[in-house]
């Protein structure tokens, strides 16, 4: 090109052709701001907020999706002479992470891939105080079907899933939160986190239980730590179900005392979330998931003063058990 | 109704009626994607701009009251990419090297790299050696098609220094053709 050209001529000579963005785009981040928008009147709470407004949020976001359902273009009479249910969305406690509400609402309509099982290599390295570090490294095999494989090498795993008598059973704990997970994938993220500490296995913490009797916030936090595991169990068990990672997404939108950061790692965004478990106490938990299909690709430990510190790196494929060959 | 409405009577409308503010998503939708898309690509691109409604919508009491909202929002977004950018510096940064030193001047160079690297090729180098408000400012100007007056809006400063923004882009670009032509005579 000429240098005689204009200089802002030339820039816009050499953008870059992006299409508008087609309906399943402009859906999500409609739905992500419906979502946002019918918990507006809230103030965010410290405590729990998946106990106190489960049913209430879905209320909101209903009212609001059928105001706001018309798609591109004017909208119709309604949207202006309607409001959001002020009673249903004055119920709710906390406000949801909006990066995640997007994000899970991208993974809902992510197809699942070809296969039946999906191969997870899992990769775990560990800095104690005072001691070596230590690397760990093992194979899951989540079949579709509900069972589950453990090798500490992909040969080794080869052979256990040839050999069912051998197998190891999935726990049915982490089915159950798998389970809940998935028929989370459309609903709000309270209803989401309500779900999945329904299906996890620990009794739930009360206040005054135990010795010395659990105060409120340490309740309060046992409460985060049971539902924290449960996301990141659904994360891993589910990895290769789009519906189980969006219902696990979901549910992390809920979680108080939460960062959410989009970020990049080696130049593919994700979106990071880090748990801190509170203010007496410096331990903090990550997951790290693709910003477009929620699989977990990282989950950090630090265990604050004193504590180890821990990083798994997940690669998750699909694959055709029980040869395990890739199947995409 | 909305379709004669102005923006600034739908977010006024929207104080009472959150709903109403569907109808700003739906008018300003496309053009805040495409324009977050050419910045930070396909994927981020997606969530910055859906995020930049989300804090319209957070924050449309404070809205001036004009009737266009395009540079209000484009000037939202606007500060969303520069965040995403710096916090895609530091997660870049903190996940391949844990633990190490980083100086402010690296995490500068890391910006800069990744602020232009989803423009076109032709693009990328003369764009990194731009000032992030220089840069922003002919970004506004060459993708966004705003004028002088909007960008001001948008960028929240005066209709001078826009000027003198865009003035400083420009001779960088020019330098940089002059160079190209150079390189291709030679």
């Amino acid at each position: 090109m000429s240098p005689d050209i204009d200089e802002v001529t030339w820039v816009a000579h050499h953008r870059m052709d992006v299409p508008d963005p087609d309906a399943a785009t402009t859906d999500r981040a409609r739905r992500a701001l419906l979502d946002h928008m019918s918990v507006e009147n809230e103030r965010p709470r410290r405590r729990l907020p998946w106990l106190a407004g489960a049913t209430a949020v879905g209320a909101g976001a209903t009212a609001a999706v059928v105001l706001f359902a018309s798609g591109s273009g004017g909208g119709s009479s309604n949207q202006s002479g309607a409001s959001v249910t002020p009673g249903a969305s004055a119920e709710l406690a906390g406000k949801p992470s909006f990066v995640l509400l997007h994000l899970a609402h991208r993974v809902a309509q992510t197809p699942v891939l070809p296969g039946n099982a999906t191969l997870v290599k899992r990769s775990t390295n560990i800095v104690a105080p005072g001691q070596a570090p230590s690397s760990l490294t093992g194979y899951d095999l989540y079949e579709d079907n509900g069972d589950y494989y453990f090798g500490k090498t992909l040969t080794s795993l080869r052979s256990t899933v040839s050999d069912p008598s051998a197998s190891d059973s999935q726990d049915a704990a982490l089915g159950q939160v798998v389970a809940a997970a998935a028929a989370s994938a459309n609903s709000t993220p309270s209803q989401a986190a309500e779900k999945l500490l329904a299906a996890n296995p620990h009794p739930t913490p009360k206040v005054g239980q135990g010795t010395p009797p659990l105060t409120q916030a340490e309740a309060d936090r046992d409460l985060e730590g049971i539902e924290w595991a449960a996301i990141s169990s659904a994360l891993e068990g589910g990895a290769g179900q789009p519906q189980v990672r969006a219902g696990a997404v979901l549910a992390a939108a809920a979680m108080p005392n939460t960062t959410v950061t989009s970020t990049t790692d080696a130049g593919q965004p994700v979106v990071k979330v880090t748990w801190t478990q509170g203010p007496e106490n410096d331990e903090v938990e990550s997951l790290v998931v693709n910003s477009q299909t929620g699989i977990l690709l990282d989950q950090y430990t630090n265990g604050g003063s004193g504590g180890s510190v821990s990083n798994t790196t997940y690669q998750v494929s699909r694959v055709t058990a029980p040869g395990l060959d890739a199947a995409h | 109704m909305h379709q004669d409405t102005t923006d600034a009577a739908l977010i006024r409308a929207s104080r009472k009626d959150p709903a109403a503010f569907g109808t700003i998503f739906d008018r300003h939708w496309p053009r805040i994607y495409r324009y977050c898309v050419e910045r930070a690509g396909p994927a981020a691109g997606e969530d910055v701009a859906a995020e930049t409604f989300r804090v319209a919508f957070d924050h449309r009491k404070r809205y001036d009251g004009r009737d266009d909202a395009a540079p209000w929002l484009y000037g939202i977004a606007s500060n969303l990419l520069r965040r995403w950018f710096r916090s895609a510096a530091r997660g870049s940064r903190a996940m391949t090297r844990i633990g190490a030193e980083v100086t402010d001047e690296d995490l500068d160079d890391i910006v800069e790299r990744l602020d232009a690297e989803y423009l076109s090729p032709h693009l990328r180098s003369v764009m990194a050696q731009l000032s992030p408000a220089d840069r922003d400012t002919l970004l506004l100007h060459t993708f966004a098609d705003l004028t002088y007056e909007q960008i001001a809006r948008a960028t929240d400063v005066p209709i001078g220094t826009v000027g003198s923004r865009m003035n400083r882009a420009r001779a960088l670009v020019r330098a940089h053709l002059e160079t190209l032509e150079l390189s291709h005579e030679s």
